[in-house]
């Protein structure tokens, strides 16, 4: 489990980069983007999801397999969110009384 | 968290000690401001199924926006918490010698549990704080 660890300069960065993401979300978070706003905030979301992945849990520098493992997580992760978001999304599509 | 890892590897255990009871400071202050806004919510009479009170004709969505709430950030503040515990217990056996650069597969495992629990966070946050941000 030991393998190859990352540069100070590499985390200093990637808190750098997190907290400019941070301060971004929140100046963007203030305009009224309508729907948009919540597609905005959950993608910078996903940026820096990425970041602590990529360099704080250093998938970055790992095996395929766990890159594998990684992305089967992902996979199952969006077939649940498609799944209520389908759902949460179409309720009001079909004019039954209660929905 | 991820500095505290990186000593370890590099078998600088001093550091890795004193990084670790960093992180586990940093996250005992997250839960303190996390708490303060929970008897603020307490106080404003938001806390949904105890004590709630609104005026607005959406009074319902609203309680059901804070039982997500409390339920969604609570379960994070436990996680937190157990972290926090394992950070701190990780410490002592850094300082009593238990791991060093060969050997440091509880630290890694323990750094990947606080980083997932920090990213659920940074959704969290997106979620409840940024995307009503321009309402306020």
């Amino acid at each position: 489990m030991s393998g190859p660890s990352m540069s100070l300069k590499a985390y200093l960065l990637t808190y750098a980069g997190l907290l400019a993401l941070t301060l971004s979300t929140v100046l963007i978070g203030y305009i009224d983007l309508g729907w948009g706003s919540m597609f905005v905030a959950v993608f910078i979301a996903a940026a820096k999801a990425t970041l602590v992945a990529l360099f704080f849990m250093h998938a970055l520098i790992e095996k395929k397999l766990v890159w594998l493992v990684i992305a089967g997580a992902l996979v199952w992760f969006l077939i649940l969110l498609s799944l209520t978001l389908g759902d949460y999304i179409t309720r009001g599509w079909l004019p039954f009384p209660g929905k | 968290m991820a500095l505290a890892i990186r000593s370890a590897a590099l078998g600088r255990n001093t550091w890795t000690y004193l990084l670790l009871l960093a992180t586990a400071f940093i996250g005992l202050v997250f839960l303190g401001i996390k708490f303060t806004e929970y008897y603020q919510h307490y106080q404003m009479h938001k806390a949904p199924g105890v004590w709630f009170e609104s005026n607005s004709p959406d009074a319902g969505a609203i309680e059901l926006f804070y039982v997500f709430y409390f339920a969604m950030t609570g379960l994070h503040a436990v996680h937190m918490t157990i972290g926090i515990g394992l950070v701190v217990l990780f410490a002592f056996r850094t300082a009593a010698g238990s791991f060093n650069s060969q050997y440091h597969t509880p630290l890694e495992a323990l750094g990947l549990y606080w980083h997932f629990v920090d990213i659920v966070w940074v959704f969290l946050f997106a979620i409840f704080y940024i995307s009503g941000l321009h309402k306020s």
